[in-house]
């Protein structure tokens, strides 16, 4: 088993929806986001293009940031989520540097989301519920506490809304899907086939669990 | 019990035991855009934690939400929420001025509120003023709660949001063409479209999840969209082509393209317009209807037995729109006769030259157009054969919103009914449910639009007063401050805002003058014209109020007291379930009825508007005639007598004094029966039922005629020119033709073509902001601050090469009356290089620190006069003509 996820960049409106969802699931600190949206353009005017890519941890199989820890902290699970125990970060950033898709980020500091106007009671609520260690990395871990619990109750990821990623239930487009990369007959596996999507980067090597369908 | 106690103590009867549960999940509706999308949202411990689409449901996303939606949480836990009445302290009144409030009570704020209405009612009703739009509460509520209360008061209403630069165009023709407040495609079946203007489908503008979800779908299927755009880099990204135009320039092509079509392509639907329009309407030589002499009844000739009869004679199968005939004794033809002759003016070539658009790609997207129609074709949807026309040209802000619009707008429409594609399968619908044919249970929730004056579509439910059809008649100057009566036909306009206002409204006698402001849901002062202009009128109303959940630059700079109004997630809502005509649902979804529960207590003392509205009726006087008008709302009174004297039951009496939690409760058993009041909604969320294709597809079910034709804005132009005329309007009064005429926008005549003035500043929708409220939120700032399109001003490549400006520059915008806004550079390619554009942001109100400083102000480069504005619609012109230079100044400079 090997959880991924397939993001339909024509269905895709950059809407950013699955960012602040992210937020909003995992309480993120201000500054930290675990998907976030790239921007770029290419072409001439007047036949010029925008083009937007959602981003979030690759979960690579052949993760650079889990050779890089230390601490063992950042660990891949046998269904293919690559998480950090905070416990055992020690913030040394060596994952910062080793991964090539730049979706960590350093919780440094504490900082309020009204700037000066202290704490909302969401964030202090965040603090109990999801807690953040500062001085650790944090990033995307496809809505592990979700999968798991949902599978406890017998649920499945990608088809049970309790037991799949928070940005996929959100996505207004429905441009994301998610499930099992290594059965060839989820509807994730047919996709990829079916729209041929493909991974960023393969030159780096890591075997990325997200695919695009490219718009 | 005091004023919230009381309304506290009414909802714990209600929620109290519900709001015991440790963990729990409410159905409601959001509140962050027009499209009120349905919502679930997580509670612990009496606090909201999480908020998400409903996946059963069609009103929205289908369990998705977009990013405003979700951020609403943060909102709710905003330190900055106004929880408590609050006055003014510093008389002085300003831009930028200090308000300094204080804490009052309700009582004390309500007894002086209701000294200066009681005052002003007395002395003349129409002084005072009610200025609202959708705002961080809710479309609905400012169109139900508030408006009927103007209603019922006798008050002027002016323009309190972006109205006048927003759907002045639209809403006007869309009543007129769809009894729809909107169009969206039929995302369901369409196959091509011309998306010109206006971001559905993609998060900016109206509908904005459910269009996002009906459009990717699309785009899966195969659905082809071109985008015809000054820019490139909102919607176009998701077509599959972009065609850069120069703004206000649309009109040129969509008459090429109509020309293309009927004169020499020579495919069109004929029996459309036949049967569904007044182009079969006879036209005698004062291009007026040849009407009947008793009757008064438009007449046609009918191809089948040669006669002339009334366009409601049972007898009529086959109009004439070819031909020449004698009626009444005058010379007389079809008026689709005039409009193709008038149409051949309108070539290519010509319109290549005024919008930068090439001519064969002109010739082409009309070809593509009618290919992709399938005129004539007919397709079966749940065992009913209706019309199939899958391709249609759609637009909104942007297309709509010139001071040439009317004609620009129309235009459009043209193309579409050319196409016989208006609520037909595939084509183009009215936004929301134009047609219900009742919720089966009861027999409830029914309503339709109907044939009224001179057989012309007349809509059902309509969301602000009176719709387009009929249109009022002109009046003298002096009744209404916005000059409604001298301009009949537009609805919401420039006026009081602009700077020609004073000196029409001294010719105008100044009958009153204004004593009271009342906003709600708006920011006047930055959402219609540059803040100055707007200040000049606000300065001069000796007492103003609001009722709002946030403090913004109008409550800051003007208002004497503020009401805190309940965050939407506090409030019980029953209007926003009524937007039929508004926004939902769209195509073929289902009726997917929700209420907009209150899913935790309200916090402070903030109240619900319309419990609000109740209290200032009752202490006014005006409760009688309040019930009244919110009576004929929610049973859909006036589409149910339509051509009747049918009585039809009240759901309250013009006596009862009952509170928003006892009326929304009688709304739902009036329409859905005794079981399924309030509480049946609050426990168990929401209901579906499903949508028949007679209603979706209702229009060759529904006998009525749209205008290719507009006779009566050709009817009204000599009363309107002499009335008008009279306290200074000097319009180009040619603009009130009954046919579809090319005019150039006053943005493209105003300077010479050489001007240094030489760019057109436009301002886009961005999927993250409903005007600048949205600005506020951390989380949307957080994001917005990634998108370089945002806060920043963008510029072609170009453009800016040959003015020496660099990527991240800042630089000062200038118009040609000495206005100057700075910003720093986007550098894109993806912009037409005569235009840039910006978001409309650039707030600097104490209550909002979050956006505050944060993007540009596109409005402060506005200037209005009555050669600024669109004569029929009353459409704002917000495009202006710009220099653009570096910013010498280091520092952008918003506040004083």
């Amino acid at each position: 088993m090997r959880w991924g996820m397939l993001i339909n960049l024509e269905k895709c409106v950059g809407c950013n929806s699955c960012a602040v969802k992210c937020e909003q699931e995992h309480f993120l600190p201000p500054g930290v986001l675990w998907g976030r949206l790239l921007f770029s353009e290419t072409g001439v005017y007047p036949r010029a293009t925008k083009h937007v890519y959602p981003v979030l941890c690759n979960h690579c199989k052949e993760a650079k940031c889990v050779d890089a820890c230390p601490t063992r902290a950042t660990q891949r699970r046998e269904d293919g989520i690559v998480w950090i125990d905070s416990n055992k970060c020690v913030g040394c950033r060596y994952c910062l540097v080793a991964c090539p898709f730049q979706v960590r980020t350093y919780y440094s500091k504490e900082l309020e989301y009204y700037p000066g106007q202290g704490l909302t009671e969401f964030e202090k609520l965040g603090k109990k519920l999801y807690p953040h260690q500062i001085g650790t990395v944090l990033k995307c871990n496809f809505c592990m506490e979700r999968i798991d619990a949902g599978m406890a109750l017998g649920l499945k990821p990608g088809i049970d809304r309790e037991a799949t990623p928070a940005c996929v239930n959100i996505c207004p487009a429905k441009a994301r899907y998610f499930g099992d990369l290594d059965d060839p007959d989820s509807e994730i596996s047919i996709l990829i086939r079916k729209w041929r999507a493909v991974q960023f980067h393969p030159e780096y090597g890591t075997d990325t669990s997200i695919y695009y369908v490219m718009g | 019990m005091g004023i919230v106690e009381n309304d506290r103590e009414r909802y714990r009867k209600v929620f109290g035991e519900r709001d015991k549960q440790k963990d729990h999940w409410v159905h409601s509706i959001c509140s962050l855009c027009y499209n009120e999308c349905a919502i679930r949202v997580r509670v612990l411990d009496g606090k909201p934690i999480a908020i998400e689409g409903v996946p059963d449901s069609d009103r929205g996303a289908q369990g998705g939400l977009c990013a405003r939606g979700v951020s609403a949480l943060m909102d709710w836990y905003n330190p900055n929420r106004i929880l408590y009445p609050v006055k003014r302290t510093n008389p002085k009144k300003g831009l930028y001025e200090d308000p300094k409030w204080q804490r009052i009570s309700w009582e004390e704020a309500f007894d002086v509120i209701t000294d200066k209405l009681t005052a002003a009612r007395k002395k003349d009703p129409r002084s005072a003023f009610f200025a609202f739009t959708p705002g961080p509460t809710g479309g609905m509520r400012a169109n139900v709660s508030f408006y009927r209360f103007m209603m019922a008061f006798g008050g002027s209403g002016a323009s309190g949001g972006p109205g006048v630069m927003c759907g002045a165009s639209a809403h006007h023709l869309g009543a007129l063409q769809y009894a729809a407040w909107d169009i969206i495609p039929d995302y369901r079946y369409c196959n091509y479209v011309l998306r010109c203007g206006g971001n559905e489908g993609w998060g900016g503008g109206r509908s904005a999840s459910t269009s996002i979800r009906m459009a990717a779908a699309a785009r899966e299927r195969g659905l082809k969209m071109k985008v015809m755009d000054p820019q490139g880099f909102t919607v176009a990204t998701k077509g599959e082509e972009w065609i850069p135009i120069l703004p206000a320039t649309d009109i040129a092509v969509f008459l090429a393209i109509a020309n293309l079509i009927v004169n020499e392509i020579g495919i069109y639907d004929k029996e459309y317009l036949r049967h569904k329009t007044n182009g079969a309407y006879l036209v005698g030589p004062d291009r007026l209807y040849v009407r009947d002499a008793q009757t008064k009844k438009p007449l046609l000739f009918d191809e089948a037995d040669g006669k002339v009869k009334t366009y409601d004679d049972p007898t009529l199968t086959h109009p004439a729109i070819e031909g020449k005939y004698t009626a009444q004794g005058l010379a007389c033809q079809p008026a689709f006769v005039l409009i193709k002759e008038h149409l051949k003016q309108y070539q290519p070539d010509w319109a290549s030259t005024i919008s930068t658009v090439p001519a064969a790609t002109i010739r082409r997207l009309a070809r593509e157009l009618v290919d992709e129609a399938r005129i004539g074709s007919f397709i079966e949807i749940e065992g009913v054969k209706v019309p199939y026309r899958p391709a249609c040209v759609v637009g909104y802000k942007g297309l709509q919103t010139h001071q040439n619009s009317f004609h620009q707008y129309s235009a459009m429409h043209q193309i579409n009914i050319l196409l016989g594609n208006q609520d037909v399968c595939g084509g183009l619908l009215g936004s929301g449910a134009a047609r219900s044919l009742g919720y089966a249970g009861t027999d409830g929730f029914k309503y339709a639009p109907f044939g009224g004056v001179d057989g012309m579509l007349t809509p059902g439910p309509w969301p602000i007063g009176q719709a387009a059809w009929p249109p009022r008649k002109v009046a003298d100057a002096g009744t209404a401050m916005n000059f409604s009566d001298v301009l009949s036909h537009s609805s919401s306009n420039i006026y009081p805002y602009a700077e020609d206002w004073e000196e029409l409204w001294t010719k105008a006698g100044r009958t009153f003058e204004p004593a009271v402001f009342f906003t709600y849901g708006a920011n006047t002062l930055m959402n219609n014209t540059r803040p100055e202009s707007a200040a000049k009128f606000l300065g001069q109303v000796p007492f103003s109020f609001a009722l709002q959940p946030f403090h913004n630059e109008t409550t800051e700079g003007f208002c004497d007291i503020v009401l805190p109004e309940s965050h939407y997630l506090e409030t019980l809502d029953i209007s926003s379930a009524f937007g039929v005509t508004y926004n939902y649902p769209l195509g073929m979804d289902k009726f997917s009825f929700h209420v907009r529960m209150p899913v935790t207590a309200p916090t402070g003392e903030a109240r619900d508007i319309q419990d609000v509205m109740n209290d200032l009726a009752d202490r006014v006087g005006i409760r009688p005639t309040y019930n009244a008008r919110l009576d004929d709302f929610y049973t859909f009174r006036k589409c149910r007598q339509a051509g009747t004297n049918r009585e039809i039951p009240s759901i309250i009496d013009t006596k009862d004094i009952v509170t928003n939690i006892e009326f929304v409760d009688r709304i739902l058993k009036y329409h859905f029966g005794a079981e399924r009041g309030l509480e049946w909604f609050r426990d168990n969320g929401f209901m579906n039922w499903n949508k028949r294709p007679e209603e979706c597809y209702w229009r060759w079910f529904i006998q009525a005629r749209v205008p290719i034709y507009f006779e009566g804005v050709e009817a009204d132009r000599e009363d309107t020119k002499e009335k008008a005329g009279k306290i200074g309007f000097d319009l180009n009064w040619d603009y009130f033709t009954a046919l579809t005429s090319y005019f150039p926008s006053v943005i493209h005549t105003e300077l010479p073509p050489d001007s240094e003035y030489d760019l057109f500043f436009i301002s886009q929708r961005d999927p993250l902001m409903t005007y600048r409220f949205t600005a506020q939120n951390p989380y949307i700032n957080q994001v917005a601050s990634f998108n370089p399109f945002t806060y920043n001003i963008a510029m072609n490549v170009e453009t800016a090469r040959t003015k020496g400006i660099k990527e991240g520059d800042s630089i000062c915008l200038e118009n040609h009356w000495g206005d100057k806004i700075t910003g720093n550079v986007k550098l894109t390619q993806l912009i037409h290089p005569r235009v840039i554009a910006a978001v409309g942001l650039g707030s600097w109100a104490k209550g909002n620190p979050i956006s505050r400083g944060k993007g540009v102000n596109p409005n402060a480069l506005i200037r209005y006069d009555q050669h600024h504005f669109c004569p029929i619609s009353g459409s704002a012109e917000p495009t202006v003509r710009v220099k653009a230079y570096k910013n010498t100044q280091s520092e952008v400079k918003l506040t004083k």
